[in-house]
């Protein structure tokens, strides 16, 4: 059986939120409801500060607190590794919400959306996905990926960062990338906030970029005219 | 778990009390036509309770236990069992003779399960249950970010949190409000067992404080019929939940079916041991009595101390994580801290803080944990 | 994919979805990006974008970005025009009339008549942006204009985007190489380029092909510490300003170090082109009696002689060996004169002890160390780029800035293969064919006048001879795929509207420009309307379909021009006698060799690789084929920019009499803010204004959906600046100079240098908490080098809107 798994490399991550878009498009989700989002943060003092985009999404834990928390059996993991609500058993209890370490679960009792009632997109076409009052996370676009399809936010990320696949297939893309970075460029995998115990499927690789600043500092106003005159001779 | 001990006491009561079988044997000795033999035996050498062939006792001491009961033997009112032959009754068990060989092995595990030893193993069990409880609400707390959501908040108000959470622990966890709020048949089926339990418990309680000594009370005294119903419900329940179980296609999430079934068949267990038990005792087959009450003293043993392992687990993770849920919610719209402001998706700030703390800290040292959440531009 | 079933249930199969269509199409937005786009359509609406991922270079796939994927809440969104509107109140008062399309274009063209009868047909304006996309629906209207007569005023002068540096030096205004170059990179400078906020489909040529294949050391000169100094290795947060003073110090490092290419200054630049002293020009083979005066002399060292540039090719004999230092006397006409190689004046500016790293240091607040390494770390670790932003350009002196790293970069020779350019992606008009055929009918074109001028209300002393300013002023503009009332950071421009009869604007959402309009026409989304789309960041051409049929009451730029023409003068008709796809086969019959043999079915069948070098890498013909200095600008005939470079070569030095006059013949720095009055240059801070990544401009900034991840508008400033100001994060605060004021909230960060603030380009001005966005940054001023010579979109003035200073105060 397959163990699917996604791997984002921040290195080729530009934070530019491509998966936090495709993802809501794909999914129909409402306003402030993303299952893909992208952190940002920032460190350190002028001139000495790195950014960090963190794009993150449902782990997909092998030992999921969601699962485990809901009263409702509602939250079940496929054979595949994939942890799904069911949409038709969630009572919108909202003990996963908590309970999930990553914060990738969403229940909202009211749904606000983004465009005009009358709007037959958003009508006909968006608004019927999902229910609200139900609790809704990321799916791996298990309805993707079981046409065989890799999910939105990796076929919509422009810098391909995301790597979507079957880590018990040794010769799968992922695994392969997993094993050739470590030789090539030294990076080993990590997980998310590995103290939660959750064992997340999701994988991150470091960033390669040195994120070096060099000036002298000078916080003063900008210096006027290097030559007084201005001009050549 | 002592409520469980209660229940069979109680249910012993009645089935003796209601008794109109006739017995297969004929004594002709007013002992034999009693309820006594149902714990003590035929030969008065022991059953489910203590052998009382040459007794020890003194009339007085006899017939004051008698009356009013001791231990896990219910007392007898003067109208089921009058002086004339209370005394009769005295008088043939000390002249019964004492043969050692016919105390059954039940009863010699029997005694060592004194009410105190009894009481003593559960004790253990509970501490233990207890702690492993508490070290299993440590896990939950951790997913929750309760840390990262403390200085939050502080900020938004200690009182005020304490007041979020405790309402919530009454409408989401005791009144089980979403579940009302979506399917009215579930809420029911899930109250007959978390109100059956709760009324155990509570039956439990109420006895401990107005009737110590455990004696004889009137099937009309509320003090009897509130363990009764709680008992029936919680046992309906049960069954239920084993019926779903059965029918569910989808019972399966992959990860949780052993701790839920484990869960589930201990109480199913317990639940019907301990009618058996009663049952066997009113048809007097005093012979199974003792085997099926151990039986039933270990699936309650066992229920207990596995709770924090078991599905049990959920009667006060479920109502914890939801407490926190609706605290994190309140932060949120209490717009105390900037970042649970700005983040486009509310309500997650402290658990995306500690992402990237995590995350700093595998990309080096110069990633300090004093880094601040843009979100955007 | 799209799927109209909740987030699955347990094991419940998603309904398949009945009346569905898959259109592979392009979008065609003013980013430029053309990016190739699979929409799936259910009952004729759009319900899933999806990049097509289809360019059969694999590198490029996939393409797109969340300004692409977002479109759908553009197509449906809340503020979309569905019908024709007239305007019932004062100008910007919000009262609308809802017309049919034949009242409001009776309406325009009764009034167009009149204009054209009392004033002229040149009075009428017509402005629309990014012309190199969209050369279908954009030449429509110039068609339309060009038939009439009117005046048209290409977008991309006034928007400051034209690169006057690059123009000055290769003789067009921007050169890039398609993106997928990058991949090659060992060494790349970002000079306030933020590639990965403003070029996204094209980043991973340096995140995962240059950083990670090949370890590329990128570099980002930015005072901010932007999404794409993120990815670099390496950030320099530079005095805003002062480019072109690290540019000209690297220079220096070069030269000291001894790292010039001689063999690529000989044979692409003017580096070795004699400098008369007595009048400062060029000498010409003319004054020498070797040739005519469109010829240049050098002296060649091989055989200590004149020598005339070659004037038909780059190629020059292996035996000359140009001299680059010396000054020689010659005789003309009777006279001797001296003269020097443009290099020695060159060096002489660069080795000026101000350009030193040290002095350059406290300049630009650069270490000395860091000016050194980079510049050698740029000469030695090829292939090496460069990639300039427009901050760097949209300044006074910005022309100065660009020629000077122009300079370094070709002093080390880094042009013309693959990882080695210098690219200024701002070339959005560039067409990518010769589009004449469908735009200028027999012909004839529009009048063609900056848009500086419309603003000003008058021409300016020193406006070029070759622009024909309305003798009775303008009367009447059209303004389509714009928004200029936000973008354009051009208070004076509404003050030039208010003088007008007639204002008229076509679009698709109502923006603050709609508002002000006297006649608003829907337009289609890009998704509603066929075209022709082409782009500068890589070579393909790609057809953009109608996705869907034109939304609400919308009808397509064409059609409108059309209908238009019909009622203005309807003895033009014939001239739109033709459909959509008609004119995609003129412009392809027609288009020039980049098309030759390209069809409308290969094209509708998918992206189509012009003829182009593989990987293009910019002047290439020059680079690899020798051909003369500039790259033909279509739609302008071949030679329309040899005035502009007379050499054929890169030119360093610029010999026109206005150069001389400005002293600006030679790179050089100038200082920053020298334009600003005594009480402008006391305000503490600059501002820059990046483009946002949840925009393409102003498009988008109303999108309901990007604003739900990018909420409210802020000022991103320095704590140090902040504590001083009493603001906290978050605070609302006050941005204001002499020009203006608005407000909006704070955002408290390390991450921009002190003395700088930063505001993204083009918020609407409903999300502010008040004021008006382009109100305080106002700077129209024209540099009269600029008037020089008068090419549309090539050589023109260009707005400087980055040279203002400000200040900020807490509000509340």
């Amino acid at each position: 059986m397959a163990k699917y798994a996604m791997l984002i490399d921040l290195t080729r991550c530009i934070g530019c939120d491509a998966c936090t878009l495709a993802c809501k498009q794909e999914n129909g989700t409402p306003a402030d409801v993303f299952f893909a989002r992208v952190l940002n943060a920032e460190v350190g003092k002028f001139p000495n500060v790195k950014r960090v985009y963190i794009p993150v999404l449902c782990n997909h834990c092998d030992d999921a607190p969601c699962l485990k928390g809901c009263p409702n059996k509602a939250i079940f993991k496929r054979p595949d590794g994939i942890v799904l609500i069911d949409q038709d058993r969630c009572k919108g209890a909202g003990a996963c919400v908590s309970a999930c370490p990553y914060g990738n679960v969403y229940l909202n009792t009211e749904d606000t959306w983004y465009l005009n009632e009358d709007e037959a997109y958003e009508r006909d076409h968006v608004k019927p996905r999902l229910t609200q009052n139900k609790a809704r996370k990321c799916t791996y676009c298990a309805h993707r990926v079981d046409e065989g399809l890799d999910p939105a936010c990796v076929v919509a990320c422009p810098t391909t960062a995301r790597i979507f696949g079957d880590l018990d297939d040794s010769e799968s893309t992922i695994s392969r990338y997993v094993v050739d970075q470590e030789q090539e460029t030294g990076r080993k995998p990590f997980h998310l906030v590995p103290q939660a115990g959750t064992k997340p499927t999701g994988i991150y690789l470091g960033t390669m970029a040195a994120q070096q600043s060099s000036t002298l500092g000078n916080s003063a106003p900008i210096p006027a005219d290097l030559t007084q005159e201005g001009g050549d001779k | 778990m002592r409520n469980l001990l209660i229940i069979l006491a109680a249910a012993l009561t009645i089935t003796a009390r209601a008794q109109t079988v006739e017995l297969k044997q004929t004594q002709p000795e007013v002992f034999s036509t009693t309820n006594c033999i149902g714990c003590h035996g035929q030969s008065a050498m022991g059953g489910l309770g203590p052998p009382i062939a040459q007794t020890k006792l003194t009339r007085e001491e006899f017939l004051t236990i008698v009356r009013q009961g001791k231990g896990m033997m219910p007392g007898s009112p003067v109208a089921d069992l009058s002086d004339e032959k209370l005394d009769q009754i005295y008088t043939q068990v000390g002249d019964m003779p004492y043969v050692e060989s016919q105390i059954p092995v039940a009863f010699k595990v029997a005694s060592m399960l004194t009410t105190k030893s009894v009481m003593r193993i559960f004790l253990a069990v509970f501490a233990f249950a207890a702690v492993a409880a508490l070290w299993g609400i440590r896990y939950w707390l951790r997913c929750a970010g309760l840390k990262e959501l403390m200085p939050h908040i502080v900020k938004f108000g200690v009182l005020k949190s304490l007041w979020i959470v405790m309402k919530s622990f009454v409408v989401d966890g005791l009144l089980v409000k979403s579940l009302w709020q979506t399917n009215k048949f579930r809420w029911f089926m899930h109250g007959l067992m978390l109100y059956g339990m709760l009324g155990l418990l509570l039956a439990d309680i109420l006895l401990s404080i107005s009737n110590p000594s455990r004696g004889d009370l009137d099937l009309t005294n509320p003090l009897k019929i509130l363990p009764i119903v709680s008992g029936i419900a919680l046992f309906t329940g049960v069954i239920y939940v084993m019926y779903r179980y059965k029918r569910d296609p989808y019972i399966d999430n992959g990860l949780t079916l052993g701790k839920d079934f484990l869960f589930v068949n201990l109480l199913l267990h317990t639940m019907i041991s301990g009618f058996l038990t009663v049952t066997f005792n009113r048809m007097g087959l005093t012979g199974w009595i003792m085997t099926i009450y151990i039986y039933h003293l270990a699936s309650i043993t066992l229920l207990i101390g596995t709770a924090p392992f078991t599905r049990f687990q959920h009667a006060w993770v479920v109502p914890l994580m939801i407490s926190l849920t609706r605290l994190t919610e309140a932060v949120t719209a209490g717009k105390v801290s900037l970042g649970f402001e700005r983040e486009p998706s509310p309500g997650r700030h402290h658990k995306s803080e500690r992402i990237v703390a995590s995350v700093f800290a595998e990309l080096g040292p110069e990633y300090s944990d004093d880094f601040n959440m843009r979100y955007y531009p | 994919m799209a799927t109209r079933h909740s987030v699955p249930g347990r094991f419940k199969k998603a309904k398949p979805l009945e009346n569905v269509r898959v259109v592979r199409t392009t979008d065609s937005p003013n980013c430029t990006g053309a990016c190739g786009w699979l929409a799936t359509v259910v009952d004729d609406v759009i319900v899933d974008l999806k990049p097509a991922a289809d360019y059969p270079c694999q590198e490029y796939n996939p393409r797109g970005c969340l300004r692409g994927m977002s479109m759908t809440h553009l197509i449906y969104g809340p503020d979309r025009v569905k019908t024709p509107l007239i305007r019932e109140g004062a100008r910007g008062e919000g009262k609308w009339r809802k017309a049919s399309w034949d009242e409001a274009l009776d309406f325009i063209a009764s009034k167009m008549i009149s204009i054209r009868d009392t004033s002229g047909p040149e009075s009428m304006l017509l402005f629309n942006q990014v012309v190199g996309t969209g050369y279908v629906q954009k030449g429509a209207q110039v068609r339309m204009a060009a038939l009439l007569g009117m005046s048209f005023a290409t977008a991309y002068d006034f928007n400051g985007d034209i690169s006057m540096g690059f123009t000055q030096t290769v003789g067009i205004d921007c050169v890039e190489c398609e993106t997928k170059s990058w991949a090659h990179c060992k060494t790349v400078i970002l000079w306030s380029s933020n590639v990965f906020q403003t070029r996204i489909p094209d980043a991973k040529f340096l995140t995962t092909h240059a950083k990670q294949k090949n370890n590329c050391q990128i570099v980002c000169i930015d005072p901010r510490c932007s999404q794409t100094a993120k990815g670099a290795d390496l950030w320099l947060p530079i005095h805003p300003g002062t480019d072109g003073a690290l540019a000209l110090s690297m220079c220096q490092v070069i030269l000291e170090k001894r790292l010039v290419d001689w063999k690529f200054l000989q044979k692409f630049t003017d580096c070795a082109c004699l400098i008369r002293e007595d009048d400062g020009k060029r000498l010409r083979a003319s004054d020498v009696g070797m040739g005519t005066d469109a010829e240049f002399m050098v002296w060649d060292e091989a055989a200590d002689k004149l020598f005339t540039l070659p004037m038909d090719s780059l190629k020059l004999s292996d035996d000359v060996r140009f001299a680059f230092n010396g000054v020689r006397e010659v005789e003309v006409k009777g006279t001797k004169v001296k003269v020097r190689p443009v290099f020695e004046l060159l060096e002489d500016t660069i080795m000026r002890p101000e350009y030193s790293p040290e002095n350059v240091a406290s300049v630009t607040d650069i270490p000395a160390e860091t000016i050194r390494k980079l510049a050698t770390d740029f000469a030695t670790q090829r292939p090496s780029s460069i990639v300039i932003g427009m901050g760097v350009n949209h300044r006074h002196d910005g022309d100065l800035a660009i020629r000077s790293i122009l300079l370094f970069a070709t002093l080390v020779g880094a042009h013309g293969k693959p990882g080695e350019s210098v690219s200024i992606y701002s070339g959005q008009h560039h067409f990518r064919l010769d589009v004449s055929a469908w735009w200028f009918p027999e012909g004839r074109r529009p009048n063609n006048v900056p848009m500086h001028y419309f603003v000003l209300g008058h021409p300016t002393e020193t406006i070029n001879p070759k622009i024909k300013y309305p003798k009775n002023g303008f009367k009447a503009l059209f303004v389509s795929h714009a928004n200029p009332l936000v973008t354009e950071f051009s208070g004076p421009l509404k003050a030039a509207i208010d003088a007008l009869d007639l204002f008229v604007v076509t679009d698709f959402s109502m923006s603050p420009t709609c508002e002000y309009a006297d006649v608003v026409l829907p337009a289609p989304t890009f998704w509603e309307k066929v075209d022709l789309v082409g782009t500068s960041c890589h070579p393909y051409l790609q057809i953009q379909q109608e996705v869907v049929p034109p939304q609400y009451d919308s009808r397509t730029e064409f059609w409108i021009a059309r209908e238009l023409l019909k009622r203005v003068d309807p003895t033009l008709n014939k001239y739109f006698d033709l459909t959509e796809d008609d004119v995609i086969e003129l412009m392809l019959k027609t288009g020039g060799k980049e098309v030759a043999e390209i069809t409308l079915d290969q094209l509708k069948a998918g992206p189509v690789r012009l003829n182009v070098h593989d990987p293009e890498c910019g002047l290439d013909e020059q680079f690899h084929e020798d051909k003369l200095f500039p790259p033909r600008a279509y739609p302008f005939p071949d030679g329309a920019q040899r005035e502009l470079l007379k050499t054929g070569r890169m030119e360093f030095y610029k010999e026109e009499d206005s150069y001389q006059k400005f002293g600006e013949t030679i790179p050089l720095y100038r200082g920053s803010f020298r334009t600003l009055n005594s009480e402008e240059k006391k305000l503490p801070l600059t501002i820059v204004t990046p483009h946002s990544k949840w925009r393409v401009h102003s498009t988008h900034s109303n999108n309901p959906f990007l604003l739900n991840v990018n909420r409210k508008p802020v000022v991103e400033i320095n704590p140090r600046d902040a504590i001083a100001r009493g603001i906290n994060d978050g605070d609302p605060v006050a941005i204001f100079n002499a020009n203006g004021e608005y407000q909006l909230w704070a955002l408290v960060t390390e991450a921009i240098k002190p003395g700088v603030l930063c505001v993204d380009h083009a918020w609407w001005d409903r999300y502010l908490i008040s004021g008006k966005y382009h109100s305080v940054h106002t700077h129209q001023e024209i540099k009269p080098t600029h008037e020089t010579y008068y090419l549309p979109a090539v050589y023109a003035p260009g707005q400087h809107w980055k040279d203002v200073r400000v200040d900020v105060r807490k509000v509340k």
